[in-house]
């Protein structure tokens, strides 16, 4: 149980997009069940570095960080102890996915 | 030592030179003052620019039917980015006013069904379409704010 650092733009796609499965192949759904899901399982620290990618879709950042309470329904508490967003290029990305997280709460 | 007639030339000499340095740096201050107005309004258009852009952007991609999505998806995206940067990297006086537009901003354009693969077109008095349209006017009044 470590730390895990997902660099999306290296790791994922410079391009994420999306919502579900459905909608393509770097999804907020695919982020969420093969990268964020399988991280957050065996590491004790998950560090989620935004930049780099060519903009995000609010319809992404919902799914890939909202879903995580709404779909697999891990409480927003245990998330504040294990995952940290980083974005230094646009920090109001870091701002709406935790809302996302606690708004998914409710 | 007294003044004679003879230091009266001295002397106006003295007070002509002191008043030619207070005024060139009056007017030293002067021109860096308009040199950084006319920086601001620059940047301040330049911004109202890239808004308008991301507005007829916004417009064509939600309310024409789906096609070729990822292409202008991207371009919306990639215009909120470029345009949340410039702000975010400005000087603190526009970055203070403008940074708290950026996430509404986002979400009011780029959330619900965007890049949804069901999606369709929305009518012009769609929800989606007059959340982008407050939000939109909302930061271009601060731009303008910015501005005066």
């Amino acid at each position: 149980m470590g730390v895990k650092m997902i660099n999306v733009s290296t790791q994922f796609s410079r391009y994420p997009a999306g919502r579900y499965r459905t909608d393509g192949e770097f999804t907020g759904e695919v982020f969420r069940e093969d990268f964020l899901i399988p991280a957050l399982n065996s590491n004790q620290k998950v560090e989620v570095l935004l930049d780099g990618g060519m903009g995000y879709g609010s319809s992404f950042l919902e799914e890939a960080f909202g879903g995580l309470v709404r779909v697999n329904h891990i409480q927003p508490a245990e998330l504040r102890k294990k995952l940290f967003v980083i974005s230094q290029e646009d920090p109001s990305l870091v701002e709406e996915i935790w809302r996302y997280i606690d708004e998914s709460d409710k | 030592m007294s003044l004679g007639k003879g230091d009266i030339p001295a002397w106006l000499a003295l007070a002509l030179a002191i008043g030619t340095f207070c005024r060139q740096i009056y007017s030293e201050r002067k021109q860096k003052f308009e040199i950084s107005r006319s920086n601001d309004l620059a940047f301040v258009e330049n911004l109202s620019g890239k808004l308008d852009e991301i507005e007829r952007q916004a417009f064509f991609y939600w309310t024409t039917p789906p096609n070729n999505d990822a292409y202008y998806g991207l371009l919306l995206s990639s215009a909120i980015k470029s345009f949340s940067y410039l702000i975010y990297n400005a000087p603190s006086k526009f970055k203070k006013p403008l940074s708290p537009h950026v996430m509404p901003l986002r979400m009011a354009i780029t959330g619900g069904q965007f890049r949804d693969a069901n999606r369709t077109a929305l009518n012009s008095d769609h929800l989606r379409v007059k959340s982008m349209v407050l939000e939109i006017d909302r930061t271009r009044r601060t731009l303008l704010d910015c501005k005066n």
